[in-house]
């Protein structure tokens, strides 16, 4: 009987993977990204079957996903944004890891320690839950900052550095992290630079009458958590991720996605600014949301899906750390820029 | 106070627009246009000698210019020659109008309204509907335009007020015209030499309320100035009109020919009719021209996403600013335009205007045909005369509706028999709460899902 990968505590020694190369793309940019949009299908089809009610959360994540980023959950505790983490680390495949936020959680709980071994006489690293290809940090808000910003140097670089050693994180590495709302008593809201770090924030609300009545009855939640396996090997997730590099954006979507950028600076006034990291991430977020629609190319649309969870945490400070504010002001803007046509 | 309510309602769209242009515009037109409604006027002495409606195009188009100029001048637009053809019509119709001495600031106030309302609301689109109302009202004026013979002059029998009230000021009027037209064709002493030839002509005596055309009054003052040039004016006899130059040896045996004077009013008027009218319709057909030659050269994208915008402001479904065309047509299909077929539409336009070339299952010109049929076949099975039916039978069922609740009918008493009437609960979302913020679904998208799919 094979370990269940989400029973993983968060201090166990994982194996190291070894980090394959990244796949030569030997076919076409539009073949890669066909066969990868059908295998991202299958990952949403199956984390949503588990998480029952709206897919589009199930959708951004997995868009996050292969795009090369990381989610955020920000919301009530259990509509399940646990759950839909493990869903989509047993659909993904790999380790699994998971670390829970308190206010005595210290870097080294993340990243791992150097241990004296008596019988070689010598310090052997000991990684943490960070060397898992997917990470659930339940919580994270109740971590201190100086805990929060261990995890900055993973989810940028994907490596870690301990005692000046740097190690390098298993590819794929995906971040789940939770949040309570902000001013829950007990919680230290994320820093720019961390919440910079998540390529989107979701919320996933109530999953709804009809699907509650579907929990109630036995389907869908836990029991079927149990019941999925991987959708598809790790090398498949690096081909994946290849595809959303090759995933074509014409030249009108990307002067929109600059639109929207330039009005929400112009808008933000002074006191705060969009990154250009933030302009980037929101495309590639884009290109992964159109491969999870079954399509080798960007559209506007897309970029109005994305554009709300994958900016307002980012300008969050300007909404006094309201996130639904920050959301609604997002959709606000966003309705207010013209699409520009395309010449076709 | 006209102008002060239209300048508070311009500042308050331009204040929900967030658009600053159309409010100056806007305010230069009315500006414009007073002045030019009043030029005619200032001088009196100009106003009396040429009609307006001679000098409402010329004005006109002096604030078509002035227009043009201004907004390209502040703006760099040089697509805002619209607004300048909307300057050319206020201007024109204010001075017409003003021809008519009825209240003319105000109606030409009136007419800017409607120019800068239409460039507001319509944009470019309107400013061949603005020149035709501009064309009606130029109708309007000339229709009863006629050449009174006895009088040598023009008579609009609508235009009382400014009708020569007097033979001599009809000739005066007339001599003024014909200066108009001479002075700018010849030179001054053939208008001369011409007068002198007409034996009913006279120039009228100095006096208060004499009105003097502007070169009878030049030539007066020239002779005061010059009172000792005598000369040979024949039939009149005015020594101090006379000029030096009628002495000359080789204008000794110069003769005017015999011009008959009612064929030149008459062509003359004929000239000016003509002139007003291509006036109007040469800047109309080579605006028209122009732009149909401008948008068949516009890219199929564009020209669809406009057939698609226009389809839907017809049905009461106009396309919002930040929608993309395939949203829009999933808009459409959920309201205006309930026809399954769209939302097939909706994804092939974005796969031709956004896919690569070699990311498409067919060619491009291939779908394009496709979306064009099968776009064309919608509303051809979506014809306009459904909706306003549609439409009007669920005005007539509201106000069947209102009627019932406003007239208790017997049967509706429950409370006279004693009965209470049904109770009713307020309405609750099932979840409460706030609902967080989900981005829209594409129509084909199950809102709700379970394991078995339903």
């Amino acid at each position: 009987m094979e370990p269940d990968p989400l029973n993983t505590e968060p201090m166990a020694p994982v194996p190291l993977a070894p980090v394959p190369p990244a796949p030569p793309v030997t076919s076409g940019p539009s073949t890669t990204a066909v066969s990868a949009a059908g295998t991202v299908s299958r990952l949403v089809d199956q984390a949503g079957s588990v998480l029952l009610g709206d897919p589009t959360p199930i959708r951004l994540a997995v868009a996050a996903f292969v795009a090369g980023g990381h989610v955020l959950f920000e919301d009530t505790p259990g509509v399940g944004k646990t759950l839909l983490a493990k869903a989509l680390a047993r659909s993904l495949g790999g380790s699994f890891g998971r670390v829970q936020g308190t206010a005595d959680l210290l870097p080294s709980d993340l990243t791992g320690v150097s241990i004296y071994d008596d019988d070689t006489r010598s310090w052997n690293f000991r990684p943490g839950p960070l060397f898992n290809n997917v990470v659930l940090v339940d919580e994270l808000n109740r971590a201190t900052p100086r805990t929060q910003s261990a995890l900055l140097e993973a989810m940028a670089e994907r490596q870690v550095t301990v005692d000046g050693v740097s190690h390098p994180l298993p590819d794929p590495f995906f971040v789940v992290a939770t949040q309570n709302p902000q001013g829950d008593l007990g919680t230290f809201p994320l820093v720019a630079g961390q919440r910079d770090r998540f390529s989107v924030s979701l919320s996933l609300g109530q999953p709804g009458r009809a699907a509650e009545l579907v929990l109630l009855s036995g389907r869908g939640g836990e029991p079927a958590l149990e019941g999925i396996g991987p959708v598809a090997e790790l090398d498949v997730w690096q081909q994946t991720r290849a595809g959303v590099e090759a995933t074509f954006v014409h030249e009108t979507v990307a002067t929109y996605t600059l639109d929207l950028i330039d009005t929400l600076r112009s808008r933000l006034g002074r006191t705060m600014t969009l990154s250009t990291r933030s302009a980037l991430m929101l495309l590639r977020v884009a290109k992964g949301y159109g491969l999870v629609q079954g399509r080798t190319f960007v559209t506007p649309d897309d970029v109005q899906t994305v554009v709300v969870p994958a900016l307002a945490h980012r300008i969050i400070d300007a909404t006094n750390g309201d996130l639904p504010t920050a959301r609604s002001w997002v959709a606000d803007v966003v309705s207010s820029v013209r699409v520009p046509p395309a010449p076709g | 106070m006209g102008a002060t309510l239209l300048i508070i309602g311009w500042g308050a769209a331009c204040l929900v627009l967030r658009d600053g242009l159309v409010f100056g515009v806007a305010i230069a037109g009315l500006v414009l246009g007073l002045v030019s409604a009043n030029v005619a006027t200032w001088p009196r002495r100009v106003s009396m000698m040429v009609p307006s409606a001679i000098a409402g195009p010329v004005v006109g188009a002096v604030t078509a210019l002035l227009f043009v100029g201004m907004v390209e001048l502040f703006t760099e637009d040089v697509n805002s020659r619209p607004f300048g053809l909307i300057g050319l019509l206020v201007g024109s119709a204010g001075l017409v109008t003003d021809w008519r001495m009825l209240v003319r600031v105000r109606l030409t106030s009136w007419l800017s309204a409607v120019g800068a309302l239409a460039a507001l609301f319509g944009g470019t689109r309107t400013v061949p509907w603005i020149m035709l109302l501009w064309l009606a009202v130029l109708a309007a004026a000339l229709r009863s335009w006629e050449v009174v013979e006895d009088r040598a002059s023009w008579r609009l029998p609508s235009l009382d007020v400014r009708r020569a009230s007097d033979l001599e000021a009809g000739r005066g009027r007339l001599a003024a015209i014909l200066s108009l037209v001479l002075a700018a064709t010849a030179a001054s002493i053939i208008f001369l030499q011409l007068k002198v030839e007409l034996p009913d002509v006279t120039l009228p005596a100095s006096g208060p309320n004499v009105r003097l055309p502007w070169l009878t009054a030049l030539l007066e003052a020239l002779g005061r100035l010059l009172p000792n040039l005598t000369g040979r004016f024949p039939r009149i006899s005015l020594p101090h009109f006379d000029l030096p130059f009628v002495d000359w040896p080789w204008l000794e045996d110069f003769r005017f020919p015999t011009i008959d004077l009612e064929l030149i009013v008459k062509g003359f008027a004929i000239l000016v009719l003509l002139g007003l009218v291509a006036l109007a319709v040469v800047p109309l057909v080579l605006w028209l021209t122009r732009r149909a030659a401008v948008r068949r050269a516009r890219p199929w994208g564009i020209r669809f996403a406009e057939r698609v915008g226009k389809a839907g402001a017809r049905r009461g479904c106009t396309r919002a600013r930040g929608e993309s065309l395939e949203r829009y047509l999933d808009v459409l299909q959920r309201s205006a335009l309930p026809d399954p077929r769209l939302s097939g539409v909706g994804t092939l336009v974005s796969a031709v205007l956004f896919a690569p070339a070699d990311g498409v299952a067919a060619p491009p010109h291939t779908m394009i045909g496709t979306i064009d049929q099968t776009f064309t076949a919608v509303l051809r099975d979506h014809p306009l005369w459904r909706r306003w039916l549609t439409s009007f039978r669920a005005t007539v069922a509201g106000a069947w509706s209102s009627l019932r609740n406003a007239v208790p009918f017997p049967r509706d008493r429950a409370g006279a028999n004693g009965a209470s009437p049904p109770p009713t609960l307020p309405v609750t979302s099932v979840d409460g709460g706030p609902t967080p913020w989900r981005p829209p679904l594409p129509a084909s998208s199950p809102q709700r899902r379970t394991p078995d799919g339903t």
